[in-house]
């Protein structure tokens, strides 16, 4: 699956483009305006990551130009103008997601790979890890086609770490997903443990092939 | 007090001494004028009398002569030729009352006979007379204060106008505002000078203050990219296979102070544009839905502690008209600030009242202090979950929206109470 960056800043280019090359995404970058517009005309892409203060143009133009040039990008808008008018006008023009800057990378493969999930199984949104099923619009998880209950905690956890498969996840980008904005403050995050906690005795006795393991104290990793 | 009444105060002490001694030396005068009038009246009587005796000696048994007392004594010559003309203040009895009356002793002869001529007249009319004047100058001092009053109000009231109202304007003036001085035209060269350096003072310190807060915006606003992208490279680091252990405890301690710091960082943004003013938007708020909602996000925070929280609403809903998303950071904060700052175990109650939010909680043994405890980095604990701004912006939007933010200490409980308007 390949990958166009628009965004001018570069630092911020290099990070997201290491990070989604793990993912085995092949991320190609754009730093203007034009050399986006340029890229999106003559290639295609699967998922369109675009800054919207670009220099040289308003990003959504090009979001104007790839819906009049009928293209199906999934496009994911970056901005670090976190208004509500921008959010609102970018989803009206078909934009598929909204991130504000500053993101954790773990967001973002996130949102990538729901795009692009929602995307290939025409509407159907699951993930899938050794024998771990998870359905997201149906709100199941299923271990070796066995269901297993897990509260909305629980469930988001999972769904998070499953999307970021082998990564760490720092406890705080964690709590932002699962918790809300409104805990970012809390700086140990000591309450991620106990919701951390069940999860893992749940999947382990379920007979899951996935493991949770805890990272330097900074964040999560799942294995399979 | 108030300038018109000031120079009136001076006015009237002024013009009362002027009016006072103007009035005695008027009295004096008149009082002297009179005194002469009623000597040569006396003399005139005198002349009269002797010359109607001389017609006719009858008159000298006549006593009253319409009211003035003639009183005749025959004397030796000797006596008679020492006798001159004298007046002098006396009394007469009239009606059963000592009246006071002026008398003039005299010396005349007739007939080869000397008398001696004692001619009394009543004063009253007089006295009535310098009382009468007495009275008029108290009047007069009276009505000219009136007037003066009168027109010192009238014409102070519109010559000081463009002060007062430049005075009202800086009394509702509050830095940050943007608040603009309008000035009214005056001919009056102080007045306009006056408005001139006010407006310029205005906004040479509106300038000034939203151009500092622009840094700050600005300056919060720039740290944040570099910030998250450091972190998003340290995230990739600690990913990397080859790190030892100690490297990436290592990385791990560097994230956390850059995660601090950023949160510190978002937290000052967010201060900025509440002073900023940046959140327009305004919906009628029911802080008693709000609050239920948002405790529910912090479930989990509070429950990992023990703590329990109760909620007690009055009847009618606490219902406040501001922007929606400030009413949750409002609320957000505070709840935070309870749980943070609260022991294992401990307990915060929320109170809503239909014009007040109240929340207590347990928590350090000991007050904070009153003075301080809405100040920015203001930390009473070593508590490292604290950035010491929370209750900076929960007094920023409440500086916003005119509330009032209270914090009491009482039986061992921190209490904030937030008080709305009411209507």
């Amino acid at each position: 699956m390949n990958i166009l960056l628009i965004e001018d800043e570069t630092d911020l280019q290099e990070v997201v483009k290491e990070s989604l090359s793990k993912e085995g995404f092949l991320v190609e970058t754009a730093g203007s305006f034009q050399e986006g517009l340029k890229k999106i005309s003559f290639y295609d892409y699967d998922c369109v990551l675009l800054d919207i203060m670009l220099p040289g143009g308003d990003g959504l133009r090009i979001l104007e130009k790839l819906k009049e040039m009928d293209k199906s990008e999934n496009v994911i808008i970056i901005s670090a103008k976190d208004s509500v008018d921008d959010k609102i006008k970018g989803l009206n023009l078909g934009a598929d997601d909204y991130l504000t800057k500053p993101f954790h990378i773990a967001e973002l493969n996130a949102r990538v790979k729901s795009v692009l999930r929602r995307k290939q199984f025409d509407g159907k949104n699951t993930l899938e890890c050794a024998n771990v099923k998870v359905d997201i619009n149906e709100f199941t998880v299923h271990v070796n086609d066995q269901l297993l209950s897990l509260n909305r905690k629980e469930f988001d956890i999972l769904v998070y770490l499953m999307s970021n498969r082998n990564r760490l996840i720092s406890k705080s980008s964690l709590a932002e997903r699962v918790w809300g904005d409104y805990m970012d403050d809390a700086d140990d995050f000591e309450f991620i443990y106990s919701q951390m906690k069940n999860l893992r005795k749940k999947l382990k006795d379920s007979g899951a092939e996935i493991k949770i393991t805890a990272m330097y104290g900074m964040g999560y990793k799942l294995e399979a | 007090m108030k300038l018109h009444n000031y120079t009136l105060k001076y006015l009237a002490v002024a013009l009362l001494s002027v009016i006072m001694l103007w009035g005695v030396l008027f009295y004096i005068h008149i009082k002297e004028q009179i005194g002469e009038s009623l000597d040569r009246n006396l003399n005139n009587y005198k002349l009269d009398f002797i010359q109607a005796a001389q017609k006719d000696s009858a008159v000298l048994t006549q006593l009253f002569v319409s009211g003035d007392v003639y009183h005749i004594t025959e004397i030796p010559e000797e006596e008679a030729l020492t006798i001159r003309d004298t007046y002098h203040d006396s009394t007469i009895s009239m009606d059963g009352e000592d009246v006071s009356a002026r008398k003039l002793t005299s010396a005349f002869s007739l007939n080869n006979k000397y008398y001696k001529l004692e001619l009394t007249t009543s004063t009253l009319e007089e006295e009535s007379l310098i009382k009468n004047i007495l009275y008029g100058i108290i009047g007069l001092y009276l009505a000219l204060l009136l007037s003066i009053l009168f027109i010192n109000n009238l014409l102070l009231r519109k010559l000081w106008r463009p002060f007062y109202s430049i005075i009202g304007q800086m009394e509702k003036f509050h830095l940050g505002r943007n608040t603009q001085v309008t000035t009214a035209d005056t001919s009056i060269s102080e007045f306009a000078s006056l408005n001139e350096t006010i407006t310029s003072l205005v906004a040479r310190a509106e300038d000034t203050f939203s151009s500092q807060r622009q840094f700050v915006e600005n300056a919060s606003h720039e740290l944040q990219t570099p910030l998250a992208i450091s972190l998003n490279r340290l995230e990739l680091l600690l990913e990397n296979e080859s790190l030892s252990d100690d490297a990436a405890m290592s990385v791990t301690q560097v994230m956390k102070g850059l995660e601090r710091l950023s949160r510190l960082n978002k937290t000052l943004l967010l201060l900025t544009r509440i002073e900023n003013n940046q959140f327009p938007a305004t919906t009628t708020v029911n802080f008693n839905d709000l609050v239920q909602t948002l405790i529910s996000e912090f479930e989990d925070l509070y429950q990992h502690r023990n703590i329990t929280v109760q909620i007690e609403k009055a009847k009618q809903p606490l219902l406040f008209s501001m922007n929606e998303d400030l009413a949750a950071t409002l609320l957000v904060n505070l709840l935070k600030n309870a749980i943070i700052h609260n022991i294992d175990n401990g307990k915060i109650t929320i109170n809503i009242q239909p014009y007040k939010f109240e929340i207590t909680n347990t928590g350090a043994a000991e007050p904070l202090d009153t003075t301080r405890v809405f100040n920015r980095f203001y930390k009473n604990s070593a508590n490292k979950q604290s950035t010491g701004l929370g209750l900076a912006i929960v007094k920023a939007i409440a500086n916003l929206y005119g509330l009032s933010a209270d914090y009491t200490y009482r039986h061992e409980q921190h209490t904030i109470a937030i008080l709305f308007p009411r209507k």
